[in-house]
């Protein structure tokens, strides 16, 4: 019970995202209070792209996610689409 | 080495049928492919200004070197000029009349570019090329580019 209890409560904190990308699309699981930059670190590490590109989270509706905002900041739900973007370093 | 010509036709209609989606999305027109030389036009409208940008794409050798990609002025349809070229408050869109960046050929000196430290083989793998790997790609970059304030600074002058 309080372990069923305690899962519950720990769903709570989490949020499951779907993120598209040109390489395809990943479904992952992420704290609620996980910052958007952390959200692209992730991205990044997950389909192998470098370090060195310009890369922004977008909403559905088009927005762009600033990096140091929480997920649950931009009230996000399970199954939100986020688009992945890389707007490409000046070189 | 050259790559067959129907292997770059394949890539490019395959990586073409992946953009129709963000194309109805964000209203860019995508012209037909001229499967002659694998080249085509998208023309995108920024959402700030309304400026009209076309961009060209030439996709020959592709994807052993990276298309080169242009701009077309919308109204004379003189490519390569500077007034076909939006700015942005990066060098992304180059004063030199190109994108500077690796998934673009004429960036590279062996097309005149500033880049004599990059090779056309194995551009995807530079580490500056990032996720522009793909003609999609590409066109998002752009395309947020003449659509976000904080980088688009109007038409190239």
């Amino acid at each position: 019970m309080n372990h069923d209890h305690g899962h519950e409560h720990g769903h709570d904190q989490e949020l499951t995202i779907v993120i598209e990308t040109t390489q395809g699309n990943w479904e992952e699981t992420f704290a609620k209070t996980a910052k958007v930059s952390e959200v692209i670190e992730a991205t990044k590490q997950h389909f192998g792209f470098s370090q060195e590109g310009n890369y922004q989270l977008k909403l559905a509706n088009g927005e762009t996610m600033r990096p140091e905002r929480t997920l649950v900041s931009y009230h996000l739900k399970d199954g939100d689409h986020l688009t992945f973007v890389d707007l490409g370093v000046a070189v | 080495m050259a790559v067959d010509k129907t292997v770059s036709l394949s890539i490019v209609k395959s990586e073409l049928d992946k953009c129709q989606g963000d194309a109805e999305k964000y209203g860019w027109e995508i012209s037909p492919l001229d499967e002659g030389v694998l080249s085509f036009k998208v023309k995108m409208i920024s959402p700030i200004d309304k400026e009209i940008f076309v961009v060209s794409f030439k996709c020959d050798n592709y994807r052993e070197w990276p298309p080169y990609i242009d701009f077309v002025d919308p109204v004379s349809g003189q490519e390569g000029v500077k007034n076909a070229y939006p700015l942005s408050s990066d060098g992304f869109f180059h004063q030199n009349i190109l994108i500077c960046h690796p998934c673009s050929r004429k960036a590279y000196a062996n097309f005149k570019g500033p880049h004599g430290d990059w090779d056309l083989p194995g551009w995807e793998n530079n580490a500056k090329t990032g996720a522009l790997k793909n003609i999609l790609a590409i066109l998002l970059a752009i395309y947020e580019r003449i659509s976000q304030p904080e980088i688009y600074k109007g038409r190239m002058k």
